[in-house]
Order: C-alpha cells, then structure tokens, then sequence
C-alpha cells in the first residue's frame, strides 16, 4: 500500500493529463471532479485536513469508476479507481448514502437485490453455467436472444440468476462493502453447487467484479468467467453458428467502458458485427476512448450520470447511424433514446 | 479551513451578490465549498505544487463561478464590477507560471462548461470551439472531420483553447502549423466592463492595431474569451521522419538555421542537447560509467546525489535498444518530421538530408523520432521528484541566432551555479529564420527548496536578458516572471503595457497580480 499511497501523492501533483477523458468532468466542467483533484482531496482527507465532510463524500461519489483515467494515466501502476472505492467505504460506514443509491440499497435489503421482488432462475443443464445479470434479467430481448444462440449452437447450460441472487456491484459502487462481500459469498457457493466450469454473462461489470473485487474481499468464485460474446465468437469459430449476412447497413457500437478499457475486448465485437456483414460508423470518442454512458448507479449525483448519459448519446448520434448497438444491459438500457440493441440481440436475429 | 494557503487568502464577499450570481448561472455553478476552493487555488505552478502535497496551497478564491456561455458570462462581470469583486480566469490550470492563480480574494471564474465544438466551415477551413474545450478533444473533434489544428504542446490533454490564446501557447508542430498566434482569426471575449466583443474571422486586415493581438497573452487581464476561431488544416497525407547526430548544439542549430531559412516547413524539429539525447534515446556516453542520467557524474562522485536521487532520476531513460543507437554517444539528436502534401514533402525531405550532410550529422533513421513520439507527453517523473524532496521546473526563452549559442552555454552555467542544482538540461523546439528557443528543464535537490527555486529563475532570466534574449517564448509572465517584466519590455514598454490594461479595465476587475503591476497593486512575492 506504501508504494500505492505514493502514486496518490504523484497524482495529486499530476499536471491531470487524463482529464480529458474524464467523462465527469466533461459533462459538468468541474475542475473538482477531475482525477488530480479528487487524488488531492482524498490524500488531505487522509491527512485529516478536511472539514467538509459531505462535500468530500459527494466528490468521490461523482465519479463513473469507467477507468478511461487508469487507461490515459501517467502511471502504469495506479487505479484511481482503488482509493476512490476505499472513500466510499469509509463514506458508507458514516452514514454517508448519495440519493441516487438509496433505493438500490433499500431493495438490497428487502429483496437482495437491486430491481426489487423477482422470481428465481434456475434451469437447464450442462458444464457451463449462463448466470442472467439483474440487467438481462430486466431486458427479456436480450435474454431470450442468448438463449437462442446456445439453442442453435446445441450448448448445454446451467442458466441461474434471478430472485437474490446478484454479484453485488450496486453494494461495491455504493461502498457497502460488508453487503458486498456477503453476495460475494452467496455467489461462490451457488456457483460451487452449480459444478460448473465455466460461466458466461452478458454483463461486463458481472465479470469484472467477480474477477477482481470478489478476490479483494477473500472470495474466489474458482472457475473462468467470460462475457457471451466472447462465448458467441468461440462459437462462430468452431463453425457452431450460422449467420446469415445483412447488405448495405451500418451500425455504431457503443464500447462499455468495463468491457473496452478493463476486459480489453475491442476487436470480438467489430469482428463479428462485420462478419454479419454491417459496416461500422465509429463515433469520435471509441474503443479505450469511448465515453461511459453514465451507468445506473455508479454515479451518486442523479444530475451528473444524466449529464453524462445525455453526453454519450449526443457523440453516438453523430454518426448518423440507422442503427446502434452495445454489448451491456446497462448501457443499452441507459442509452434507450437511439433504440440501442445488445450485441446478443444482432446475432440473435442474424441466425440461419 | 485547515488546509493553509502562503500567497494570499480568499475574502468574504457580500453575500448579496453570490445570490446575484446564482441567479444568473444556477445554484449549482456558484460554490464556495472546501472542495472546491482547494481545487481552484493553484495551477501548474511548480513550486506552488511542491508545497500542496503538505496540506498548503497558494491562495484561496473567495468562491467559484462556472458559467456556460458568453452572456452569463457578461452577466456575471457586471455584477463583479457593481460589487468591486475581481475575477480570475481558470481555463485548464495548466499554466506553469501562476497565471490562474486568484490572488487578493478574487472569485474563480471556471470556463471549463464552455467546452463545445461549435462548427466547421470546411470552405474556408476555419473552426469554431468554445474556450473552455481540452486540446485532446479539440484535435479528436476535428480529426474526426478529416482535419487538425496542429497546435500539440505537451499539455495538450490538459490545457484549454481559451489559456492557449491567453498565454500565446505553442505546440510541438510549430515549425510548420505555427503557433496560436497564426491560428486564431477571430474570437468572441467579454470586456473587463462587461460588453461583448467580437473579433472577425478573417486572416489579417488593416484596421488599426490589431485588436486580436490584445488578447493573445493578455493572460485574463483584457477579457474573458469565450470562442475562438481556428484556422485548421486537412490532416496531412504524407509524413517523413529524419533523426541525425551532431557533434554540438552549435553546429545542430547551424544546421537547423540552414535549413529554416530556405522555403523548408518542417513540421517538428528539435534539437535535443547531450543530456536531452542521453535520456531520451538511453545512450549510455563514453563520458563515464556514472554518467546514468541527466549528466550527473560530477555530483555523484562527489557525493552530492544520493543513490535514491540517482535512481529516481534513472526511471526517465529509455529503455529500449535500436539500431544505430550507439552513434548518438555523446552527440547532439536532432530529429525532422516533415508532412503534408507528398511533394512539398518529398523535395523538404531532400533539403534536410543535404544540410545535414554539409555539417556532418550522422544520418540514424527513423527510430529516435518513433522514441520521441511514444515518449513526449510523459511527465511522470515530475510529480515523483516533488514527492521526495526535489524541485523541477521547466524555462523557455528566445533569441536571435547569433545569440543562441552563447546563451546555451550560459544559461545551463549559471543554473547550475546555484546551490542544490543537479540537472540542467535542454532542447530547442520552436524555430524561425531568424531566432529559436530554448527551453531549459532543470531539477534540483536542495535544502531550502524556495530558495533553490528563486535562485535558479533569477539566474535564467538574468542570463536570457545578459544575451539580448526574451525572457518568455511561450509560457507566459504570470505572476512569477512579473519582476523581471520592465528589463525585458524597457521602462517605456512596461509603462505602455500598463496604461493599455489599465485603460482596457478601469476597475482593476481582471486577473490581479499578473503580468505587469497594476495600479495600487500589491507585489505578491
Ligand atoms: C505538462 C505541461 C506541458 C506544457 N507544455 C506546453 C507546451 O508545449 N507549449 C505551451 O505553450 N505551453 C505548455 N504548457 C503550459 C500551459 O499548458 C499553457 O500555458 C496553456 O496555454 C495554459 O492553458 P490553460 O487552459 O491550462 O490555462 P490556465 O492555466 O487555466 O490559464 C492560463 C492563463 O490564461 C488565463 N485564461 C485561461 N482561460 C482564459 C479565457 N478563456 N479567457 C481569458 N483568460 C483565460 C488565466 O487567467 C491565466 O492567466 C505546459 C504545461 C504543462 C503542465
Ligand atoms: S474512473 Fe472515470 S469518472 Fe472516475 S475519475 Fe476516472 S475517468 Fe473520471
Ligand atoms: S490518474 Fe494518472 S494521469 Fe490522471 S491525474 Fe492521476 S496520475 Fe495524472
């Protein structure tokens, strides 16, 4: 931790070369809200010389946790996004809830989960398991779209999710880590009771929670985790799946943030929308560049992730494209005003 | 507050005319919240970043006011003129030399919501931007359209159009495309009493003194610039890179002198002096095993740098081997990107290989430039000598030709002279037929920072003046080069100066503190 406080102090003294990228402060023009300044402030909350207290928690709550920071930053080593997690903890377990997270945890605690009474999935069978995120549990296109593809591609899953069952990311963004780390628990046992040995999502946050912060808080899930498309591209490899070719349309994908700039996976969704036969109308801010769509809970301030969100579509409806499509429930719900698609849904409908 | 501020402190201003101002810009864009108080007070004034890591910080503005457009804008000056509050300008914060600094308790007012791309007249090649956008996003916007301002200093992700102009900024491509001076054609600025002025788009007139040249480094003393007009260019169709090695600065700048002067445009140039060539391409010189970084053999050997300084110092190298690496041994890089249209290119390329010939630089390919490219926006080891104890800092300045090799050599003397001093080094980047500059960054690792910092300024603006050299090419005056200000401009120029600003802004509203001594001002020393 020594040598990461360090890269603090390096921060709050960076000249801010990544706040161009930074989608809070573009949508809000606060200088407050870039990287540096929020590395600044936490490094004198650290130092006890803040008298603000809620001013300093609504700081680290203004914040989309994308990592177009981490991608543009002058440190190879440094996650921004690590100290501003461990502020939100300490923000929570003062009291500290922003309004945009209140419902989310008053479901968490009555329903375990962030949508609120649902019933639960648990079907099939098979070596793979295919949990439905709460987002695709929400969006039954999307669903019953993946359920296609591995209908046609003759795969047998496990499909679980559902009831109270969630990776509990809208705890991890509100700083609940406790709450955090018991759906972090709930998830490696039911995934031990599943036996399976791997599993598919259609959610990029899903994967990088499960991957990344279940292990910061003791939890191994103990099996791989990747995203459908992934999946959907091995698929088309081994010759599983047909797709039947579309002429003369273009489309513009929207690059999730987790997905392009945590999962790195920029190239599987062009490639398999070309091979569809769609050309790509790339907007100005794309692949590691692509601005987040604000998220649903990530962001505290209901006037800041609106910002944001009205942002993002402005940039994608610059491309003129009859068509718009992402590879995230979230994204596609929050980005609902160009009739965005997911990605499962254009295979989905493309298949023989 | 707890956190302590050593330049100047906010004021409480009436309360009558923050509700005033919220009226005009929205609740939310009025704050004299901790937060942002702390964030609004200092730019990227090295010594001022030195001391915030301990919890200290330049001065405090009195509140922070984000408007998002020209007539909130207007609003908000009239109603600082009405209640004697004075206005300091933030665009990027990434001026280097105080400049959006708010002393005397003046509000912050933040351009940063006015960051919009406005249009494009692809007939005429002229962009319009709001003044609060980034440079990245700025040159991302146009690429987009097929088309580049080519206007990239390092701080292109950093700063603003709306600074750029205020401090006659100048980026790496300036060789070619020029500086901001030769890209802005018009601008929309409010005046000092609150009127809206706008500045025609077109490329030069003659219609009196050239009221745009008023803005270009008035540095927010004049007005606050909400839109500039930009000429910009297709993005060009071919590029050529050269890298050669050169036996001394001197006979580098001869070359480069020679080759300016013809019709040539390279777009990049930049002569890189032994140490700059040392740690940028990583070759180790036959100088001396010791000899790791910056040149710093002498001190090591005499103990004056510590194996942690020298290991700090290392980090910067580069790391990677090429071809043709060993040549640079103890020689002077000079690397040329030429661009453009495929001809001009080609027959540029042509010149620039015969100059080099006539001095005997030693062709070395493509590689050093490819190594430059990946390498000119890292600045992380900046931030990394602050934190344990160094001070560095970076100092450009012109001259003629005839002067330049004398003032290299004693410039890089006389800082090293000073006390704690452990590297000088330097290149030029910025080239005209006549003149080049010479921009200086040094690093020290003193006991009394402050002085050392102090110390090492005087010297370099002594030394520029001593050899008929300005004291600033592109960085600007802010407040830390102010007392140098009347030896550069002359008593009469100095006195001139004044009398415009004071003339422009009767009420002292803008930017207190900068650029020349204002009218019952305070020196902020
Ligand atoms: C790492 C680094 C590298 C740099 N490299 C270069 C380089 O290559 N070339 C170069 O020229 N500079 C460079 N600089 C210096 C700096 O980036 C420039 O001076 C830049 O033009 C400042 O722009 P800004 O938007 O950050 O302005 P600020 O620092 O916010 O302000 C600078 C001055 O302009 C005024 N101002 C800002 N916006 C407005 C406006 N809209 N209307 C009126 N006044 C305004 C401010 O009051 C202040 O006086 C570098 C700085 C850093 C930190
Ligand atoms: S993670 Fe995204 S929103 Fe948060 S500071 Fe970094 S760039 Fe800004
Ligand atoms: S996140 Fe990285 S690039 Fe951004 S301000 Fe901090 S150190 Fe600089």
């Amino acid at each position: 931790m020594k040598k990461q406080l360090n890269r603090l102090i390096d921060c709050s003294m960076c000249p801010n070369m990544c706040k161009f990228s930074c989608p809070v402060y573009l949508a809000t023009g606060s200088e407050t809200f870039t990287p540096q300044k929020k590395a600044r402030l936490i490094l004198y909350r650290e130092k006890n010389l803040l008298e603000d207290n809620d001013g300093f928690f609504d700081t680290v709550f203004q914040c989309a946790l994308c990592g177009s920071c981490v991608v543009n930053c002058q440190y190879d080593d440094f996650d921004i996004r690590d100290f501003i997690t461990n502020e939100r903890s300490i923000a929570f377990e003062k009291g500290f809830v922003p309004p945009l997270m209140e419902k989310v945890l008053e479901n968490f605690n009555k329903f375990g989960n962030p949508s609120g009474e649902r019933e639960t999935i648990d079907k099939g069978e098979g070596e793979i398991g295919f949990f439905v995120s709460c987002n695709t549990f929400k969006d039954k296109s999307i669903l019953s779209a993946t359920e296609k593809i591995l209908n046609k591609a003759h795969v047998d899953v496990k499909e679980f999710g559902g009831g109270d069952i969630c990776c509990g990311a809208p705890l991890f963004f509100a700083g609940d880590m406790d709450g955090f780390k018991k759906k972090a628990e709930q998830m490696e046992k039911l995934i031990k009771e599943k036996g399976v040995k791997r599993i598919i999502t259609n959610c990029p946050t899903c994967i990088k929670m499960m991957k990344k912060h279940y292990a910061e808080v003791g939890v191994s899930i103990g099996v791989d985790i990747v995203h459908t498309l992934t999946f959907t591209k091995e698929l088309i490899d081994e010759g599983k799946l047909s797709l039947k070719k579309v002429e003369n349309k273009s489309i513009t994908y929207h690059d999730p943030c987790i997905l392009a700039k945590d999962l790195d996976i920029l190239e599987i969704p062009r490639t398999i929308l070309k091979n569809i036969g769609y050309s790509l109308r790339e907007p100005a801010y794309t692949g590691k560049d692509a601005h987040c769509c604000g998220g649903k809970t990530k962001v505290g301030d209901r006037n800041t992730r609106d910002a944001i969100s009205s942002m993002r579509e402005n940039e994608l409806k610059e491309t003129k494209a009859p068509e718009y499509v992402s590879a995230c429930p979230t994204c596609k719900d929050v980005l609902k005003s160009l009739q965005m698609k997911d990605i499962a849904e254009i295979v989905g409908e493309a298949l023989e | 507050m707890k956190v302590k501020s050593f330049l100047s402190k906010g004021e409480d201003i009436s309360s009558e005319f923050i509700e005033e101002v919220k009226r005009i810009v929205g609740e939310k864009y009025v704050s004299k919240d901790e937060r942002d108080l702390i964030s609004y007070s200092v730019d990227y004034w090295l010594y001022g970043v030195y001391k915030t890591q301990f919890g200290e910080i330049p001065a405090i503005p009195s509140a922070v006011v984000s408007p998002k457009n020209s007539e909130e804008v207007q609003k908000v000056v009239r109603l600082a003129n009405k209640y004697h509050v004075q206005i300091t300008p933030f665009g990027g914060g990434s001026g280097v030399l105080g400049a959006a600094i708010p002393f005397n308790g003046s509000i912050i007012l933040n351009t940063q919501r006015m960051n919009k791309f406005i249009s494009l007249d692809e007939v005429s090649q002229v962009a319009v931007f709001e003044s609060g956008i980034i440079g990245t996003n700025l040159e991302k916007e146009l690429n987009y359209k097929g088309y580049s301002l080519g206007n990239i200093p390092q701080s292109i992700s950093c700063s603003t159009v709306g600074g750029w102009v205020s401090t006659r900024a100048a980026g790496q491509f300036s060789t070619k495309y020029g500086k901001i001076e030769d890209m802005v054609l018009g601008l929309t600025a409010v005046l000092p009493d609150g009127e809206i002025l706008q500045i025609k788009p077109v490329s030069r007139k003659s219609t009196g003194p050239s009221l745009k040249h008023l803005f270009l480094g008035s540095e927010g003393t004049m007005g606050i610039i909400t839109e500039v007009y930009l000429s910009v260019h297709k993005i060009p169709e071919k590029v050529i890179k050269n890298s050669f090695a050169f036996d001394s600065v001197e006979t580098a700048l001869d070359m480069v002198r020679e080759v300016v002067q013809t019709d040539a445009k390279p777009a990049v140039v930049r002569i890189f002096d032994k140490d700059e060539t040392e740690r940028y391409f990583g070759v180790v010189s036959n100088r001396g095993k010791y000899q790791q970084a910056f040149g710093i053999a002498g001190k090591i050997l005499t103990g004056k740098v510590s194996p942690k300084v020298l290991s700090i110092l290392n980090e910067s190298k580069n790391k990677t081997s090429f071809e043709g690496m060993e040549k640079l041994a103890g020689k002077v890089a000079v690397i040329f990107i030429s661009e453009g249209d495929e001809d001009f290119v080609s027959l540029e390329d042509t010149v620039i290989k015969k100059k080099a010939e006539k001095y005997n630089g030693i062709p070395i390919g493509e590689k050093p430039v490819d190594i430059w490219l990946s390498k000119r926006f890292d600045v992380h080891l900046g931030p990394t000598i602050l934190r344990n104890g160094g001070i560095v800092d970076t100092i450009e300045v012109v001259s003629l030709f005839k002067d330049a090799p004398a003032l290299y050599k004693d410039i890089i003397a006389s800082m090293l002279n000073v006390k704690g001093a452990v590297s000088i080094s330097g290149h030029y980047s910025h080239f005209y037929p006549e003149s080049a500059c010479l921009y200086i960054t040094f690093a020290g690792f003193p006991k009394d920072q402050l002085k050392y910092y102090e110390d090492t300024w005087a010297a370099a603006m002594e030394t520029t003046l001593h050899h008929n050299g300005s004291i600033s090419h592109h960085h600007g005056i802010g407040f830390l080069r102010k007392p140098f200000m009347q030896k550069e401009l002359g008593i009469a120029g100095e006195k001139l100066m004044k009398d415009v600003i004071n003339a422009v802004d009767k009420n002292h509203i803008f930017n207190p503190g900068k650029l020349v001594e204002r009218k019952d001002e305070k020196t902020v020393k």
